[in-house]
């Protein structure tokens, strides 16, 4: 094996160890054969836009966490829905929320949704909690009633974040509900280090529209 | 044995391909685009061009690397008409980027990729990550063997300057 065979083994090597957290999730592989099987089908949701919790950064900087989600909802939706992307029909939201750096953290995510059953919600998160080593990061699936919007904040002894994203087109919601993937970072990625969070125990607290009803998923970081 | 029902047929190929080659296509595409949502979108047209295209496949041998091709052709095309995302939700800065992109790779190499050339960057994808032959890589890329090899050994030859393998 001569010098360039060696670099290109370990060149594979370590791009398929890097990727290989990146994969489709189970919503979006019976999404997919749907859409082969029917082509010309809609995409799977595609929502997206970024919350960013740092003072002075961004039109949202500032705001409290209930003005912001509706900021961020009627700033994504209201765009998308008049101006469609030529090349992207059905827009996907997923936010993330950085509280200040340096400061024991509280932060905010959403995806909103119309026609939420406000008495019934339905909150349901798998799994409740998790123990992490520092720059680990977990995915939550949280389930709701069809329609429902959900909103994640975190609290804990540092700057943390999550985001949260639809796994199911609203289309397809069935009566059981819509499920949310809601991912904890694992770092903080406020400034340009990465560093990982403080350790400590965080709160991923889960609310749907006006709904009382609230699920909270611990996070250890050891 | 009695024939599957063509619908029965269709449903099967759609299944072993999204199963097979949807991982491998996104991680693909992902490394085209650096952007999770963008890749989700790269492999949905991709894998959906490819379906209606499927007619044309005549060795089916040569279906994984017909179809991870199709991929990165996309994955190229939707980087020419990239659109630029509205200021206020645009990464602006380390703390605001999109958050699958730092985990996906080490930031060593990502910085490693990034110093090479695009058409360097391309081989180093078929013909490094996904194994593609060097006449599969020239075919997808629409370039000539010769380039391949060519491209693949200047690559190599810059990676060498400024990237080290981890050591497990």
């Amino acid at each position: 094996m001569d010098s360039d065979d060696r670099l290109i083994e370990e060149l594979r090597g370590e791009l398929h160890r890097s990727l290989s957290a990146v994969r489709l999730e189970h919503g979006q592989r019976e999404a997919l054969k749907r859409r082969l099987l029917a082509t010309g089908g809609p995409r799977w949701p595609r929502w997206r836009g970024i919350l960013s919790g740092r003072p002075g950064r961004g039109a949202l900087a500032g705001m409290t966490g209930v003005a912001a989600a509706f900021a961020i909802a009627a700033a994504v939706f209201i765009p998308l829905a008049t101006t469609p992307h030529p090349a992207n029909s059905s827009p996907r939201l997923g936010l993330a929320l950085q509280p200040p750096s340096g400061i024991a953290g509280s932060g905010h995510a959403a995806v909103a949704a119309p026609g939420c059953p406000a008495r019934r919600p339905n909150l349901a998160a798998s799994p409740s909690q998790a123990q992490l080593g520092p720059g680990q990061s977990v995915r939550f699936t949280v389930q709701v009633a069809a329609g429902c919007a959900l909103s994640a904040s975190v609290t804990g002894p540092g700057p943390a974040a999550v985001t949260v994203r639809p796994l199911a087109t609203p289309s397809r919601e069935g009566r059981s509900g819509i499920s949310f993937l809601v991912t904890w970072i694992g770092r903080t990625r406020v400034g340009s280090d990465g560093r990982p969070v403080a350790s400590g125990t965080y709160r991923i607290t889960l609310a749907v529209g006006s709904a009382r009803e609230r699920e909270t998923i611990t996070v250890t970081v050891r | 044995m009695a024939s599957k029902r063509p619908d029965a047929e269709a449903e099967a190929l759609a299944e072993r391909w999204v199963e097979l080659y949807g991982d491998v296509a996104l991680r693909t595409a992902y490394l085209f685009l650096r952007d999770r949502g963008l890749a989700e979108d790269c492999v949905q047209d991709a894998l959906v061009s490819a379906w209606r295209a499927r007619a044309r496949l005549r060795d089916q041998r040569a279906e994984r690397a017909w179809l991870l091709a199709i991929v990165a052709n996309t994955a190229r095309s939707h980087l020419r008409r990239r659109v630029p995302i509205p200021t206020d939700l645009a990464p602006q800065d380390p703390a605001t980027r999109d958050p699958f992109t730092d985990m996906a790779l080490s930031a060593d190499l990502r910085r490693a990729l990034d110093r090479l050339p695009r058409d360097q960057q391309e081989v180093i994808i078929l013909r490094v990550y996904l194994d593609l032959s060097v006449e599969e890589t020239a075919r997808a890329l629409k370039v000539a063997q010769g380039t391949v090899k060519s491209r693949l050994s200047r690559a190599l030859e810059a990676l060498r300057l400024v990237w080290i393998p981890t050591t497990d």
